[in-house]
């Protein structure tokens, strides 16, 4: 058989599950199904009815979950005891492609899309019943910064760990790289399904197209 | 004047401008630059900690003392850089002229990511040394972890310099009153 890098290595869903999570490979155990079945969750809108600047987003999202699926796999890799030059070069990969799109692609999101959704969110009595001023938008933007140290963690203490001379200390390291990699796979994958399922559904039905292209051509400067 | 290793010198020369005093900044411009201050305390104190444990110092207080500045940072440095950017930063790069470069606001965007990694890294490997049992292998982490430290002061203070002698002076001069008003007030909401 041979190793695909972004197929999980985890066995087909059982049959009577009723929440499918499409991540190309299957269910995974850091997608708890809970999180993909939201009471408030509204109708679903198909990817071709989506404006073109969501649907950036959305393909962004997919080319994301690769790399999540390929890290996924990396870290079962290193689970089952491989540890040698290809495992580092692919966490290599993870960690770069985080650094260099992830991280951009969160910051176009709080800069121009989030500040407008939450303002209509909170115009329209859509925030917390405790604060009136917390809404969906401030979980998604927590997940951010989350995320970045969360990959901070993992990243060094995976350099860390062939460093250290001492087998078990070396062992209660690889441990908390392990545990943050699976934290940083679950929140990510999570954060898409919310971000595709309920934020873009949102922006797409209560802005205009004109409104969405206006906070497109603000992304590109223009 | 008290040397301070974790402050580079050449920072002095980006300001090219002269600086606006206190007095003559709009007040939502006061008081980011009174927030600057208490941060600054906090890193002073943080770095005197940090300065204990590279000496051998490591008890309850020093162990206070380091909470004291993480639970700091995720409390207000976060939230601080975050409204930063998005209410005057967007508004800077906006109202910019094309043609004119303002590298400055790139720097301080991408030194809230940098900064909330490293804190983040610190925490942990502080966390994790009083953990391992073999002495060299924890002198290994102690090391790592003391020099995500001061890089991270030296980036909070440089981000600090930067807005105060850059943003700040920049926004003032090319934002009417009514302007920093509006900003000011959608900061608020």
């Amino acid at each position: 058989m041979e190793f695909n890098p972004n197929a999980t290595m985890e066995p087909e869903p059982e049959p009577e599950v009723e929440v499918e999570i499409d991540m190309e490979g299957g269910v995974s155990p850091y997608a708890p199904p809970e999180a993909y079945d939201p009471p408030s969750k509204d109708e679903e809108i198909p990817y071709e009815d989506m404006h073109p600047f969501l649907q950036e987003f959305i393909d962004e999202h997919n080319a994301y979950s690769k790399e999540l699926n390929a890290f996924e796999a990396t870290v079962a890799m290193i689970e089952g005891g491989k540890v040698d030059k290809e495992i580092d070069e692919r966490l290599r990969q993870f960690f770069f492609f985080f650094d260099n799109k992830v991280v951009s692609h969160n910051q176009e999101e709080e800069k121009y899309l989030f500040p407008k959704i939450s303002k209509k969110m909170k115009a329209d009595g859509e925030h917390s019943k405790a604060d009136d001023n917390y809404t969906v938008i401030d979980v998604l933007e927590d997940d951010h910064i989350k995320s970045i140290q969360l990959a901070g963690v993992a990243f060094n203490m995976f350099a860390l760990f062939s460093r250290i001379p001492d087998e078990r200390s070396r062992f209660i390291i690889l441990d908390i790289a392990l545990n943050q990699a699976k934290e940083l796979l679950e929140l990510l994958r999570v954060h898409i399904y919310r971000e595709d399922t309920i934020i873009f559904t949102y922006a797409q039905r209560n802005f205009t197209n004109e409104e969405l292209t206006e906070i497109q051509e603000e992304t590109k400067g223009e | 004047m008290n040397f301070n290793p974790n402050a580079k010198t050449e920072k002095n020369n980006e300001t090219d401008k002269d600086e606006i005093s206190y007095e003559d900044m709009h007040p939502f411009l006061q008081k980011l630059i009174d927030k600057h201050h208490v941060y600054t305390k906090e890193l002073n104190a943080f770095e005197e900690a940090i300065a204990m444990v590279e000496s051998g110092k490591i008890d309850k207080e020093v162990d206070k003392k380091l909470r004291q500045f993480f639970a700091y940072f995720d409390e207000q440095i976060i939230s601080y850089n975050e409204k930063g950017e998005k209410y005057l930063f967007s508004r800077i790069t906006k109202n910019m002229p094309k043609d004119e470069d303002f590298s400055a606001i790139d720097f301080l965007e991408t030194d809230r990511t940098k900064s909330i990694q490293m804190a983040a890294v610190t925490f942990n490997m502080l966390a994790l040394f009083l953990r391992i049992p073999d002495e060299q292998s924890r002198f290994i982490i102690l090391d790592v972890a003391l020099k995500q430290a001061k890089e991270l002061l030296e980036l909070l203070r440089v981000h600090i310099y930067r807005e105060g002698t850059m943003i700040f002076p920049y926004a003032q001069r090319n934002f009417s009153n009514e302007e920093l008003n509006e900003i000011q007030q959608r900061s608020k909401s």
